[in-house]
């Protein structure tokens, strides 16, 4: 592997950690709010305001956690074209040289 | 490559390598041989350039394994040489470091090592007379695991290979991990959301880890979840030691008093693991070796550890306690 190679490893982790991270803490989040939300589903005066109240609330969640997600992927996508572009540059400055010196040879 | 930087690598492989290889990500460590500890180039196993890299190379090799979460610079001594580098200056030991990723399972390691065995020994510039195997913790297990592997696989290079030696290996198993699994199981059962998000994370180690709790060196064995109770050197234990090797086991304990030693073994490794059973599993007494007052990490850069391996490498008895 080469150094971009770890470079890219390093984002595409990153990438996975927001997003795996994201949706964890989602899940809490609705888990938790949905404690209230039933018992104040099971009172029948209010039932029908809270049930008006939770599906704003988690309208409000997936707009929340979606866009965190989407940003992240957006700045993945834009680091690892960066990454590419910064290796095809490194290519080009040892065109002509067998090994460039971040690449490592096949070993096993 | 910096040292931090592989040593902080070598963590990541340890914990989520599994992970990092079946997705392809280029922070996973592949496996390689060095010639020296913290080489930045791995060795080539072909005939031209291994000639060229090892142009010292003798017909005794030693193979140096480190195990789980480290590098090859766990072998680093305080004077800066290690067990390879001396065994080099003693007895002529021509010195290979493995790196892999610890994080995949024992059993594809050890094919790993195997298929590297293979290759060296194709394209190794003279006539190997003889392959000492050395393995630190889990590097022991892979060690074992490549072992079987190459006699199921009828390979060439496992008829030159002498001795295993086995560092703070954990034959029987690492009961660090069998409380993880336990504690990861009790907590799923828990209907908590905040309790299954803890799991969650605790359950997020890497195969290899799991493949210690029970030293699964085949990844059948770990779908039974369960220890063996037969020995490691009886012919019917799944993966045996292999009766044509020496086989050598060095045990450590952070104290000296029998129940401390009982209790916490080196700090990771329980005496009786590390020993294959406290009887040594019928090893002959010589093979086996206790060194109280080191630590698990300790037995992998110790002079004191060094003589012992120097002394089975010289076909003489280990030193006495407290004799070097």
């Amino acid at each position: 592997m080469t150094k971009m190679d770890q470079w890219r490893g390093l984002r595409a982790l990153i990438e996975t950690a927001v997003d795996q991270g994201t949706s964890a803490v989602e899940r809490l989040h609705r888990a938790t709010a949905a404690r209230p939300f039933d018992v104040l589903d099971a009172i029948p005066p209010i039932a029908l305001p809270a049930r008006g109240v939770r599906v704003v609330h988690d309208a409000i969640l997936d707009t929340v956690y979606g866009s965190i997600r989407l940003v992240n992927r957006l700045v993945g996508g834009t680091l690892a074209v960066a990454i590419d572009v910064l290796d095809d540059d490194a290519g080009s400055a040892h065109a002509g040289t067998a090994d460039p010196p971040s690449k490592k040879p096949p070993t096993l | 490559m910096g040292r931090k930087l592989d040593a902080s690598l070598a963590i990541l492989n340890g914990v989520i390598g599994d992970f990092l290889e079946k997705t392809g990500n280029g922070l996973a460590t592949e496996m390689s041989l060095f010639a020296e500890v913290g080489g930045d180039v791995p060795l080539v196993l072909q005939r031209g350039p291994l000639a060229q890299r090892l142009p010292a190379a003798t017909g005794r090799v030693v193979v140096l394994v480190h195990g789980l979460m480290t590098t090859e610079q766990i072998w680093t001594m305080a004077d800066g040489t290690d067990y390879g580098a001396r065994l080099s200056r003693d007895l002529g030991y021509t010195p290979l470091y493995l790196r892999y990723n610890s994080g995949r399972q024992i059993g594809e390691n050890g094919a790993g090592l195997s298929d590297a065995l293979a290759a060296l020994t194709d394209a190794y510039p003279v006539a190997i007379d003889e392959i000492v195997l050395l393995g630190h913790s889990m590097g022991g297990l892979v060690v074992r695991s490549a072992c079987h592997l190459a006699r199921q696989d009828g390979r060439a290079w496992l008829s030159r290979v002498k001795r295993a030696i086995y560092i703070g290996t954990p034959h029987l198993g690492a009961p660090m991990e069998r409380i993880g699994r336990v504690v990861t199981s009790a907590l799923r059962v828990v209907d908590d959301p905040y309790t299954r998000l803890v799991s969650d994370i605790a359950n997020l180690r890497s195969a290899g880890i799991k493949d210690l709790g029970h030293a699964d060196l085949r990844p059948e064995d770990r779908a039974r979840d369960r220890g063996w109770s037969i020995s490691v050197t009886d012919p019917r234990h799944p993966v045996p030691l292999l009766p044509e090797i020496e086989h050598y086991l060095v045990a450590a304990s952070v104290a000296e008093h029998p129940l401390l030693v009982a209790l916490f073994g080196d700090s990771i490794v329980p005496l009786e693991s590390a020993t294959a059973g406290l009887d040594g599993a019928g090893l002959p007494p010589g093979h086996v070796r206790h060194l109280p007052r080191l630590s698990h990490l300790a037995i992998a850069r110790s002079p004191e550890v060094y003589e012992t391996v120097r002394a089975w490498c010289a076909g003489e008895a280990a030193p006495a306690a407290g004799a070097s």
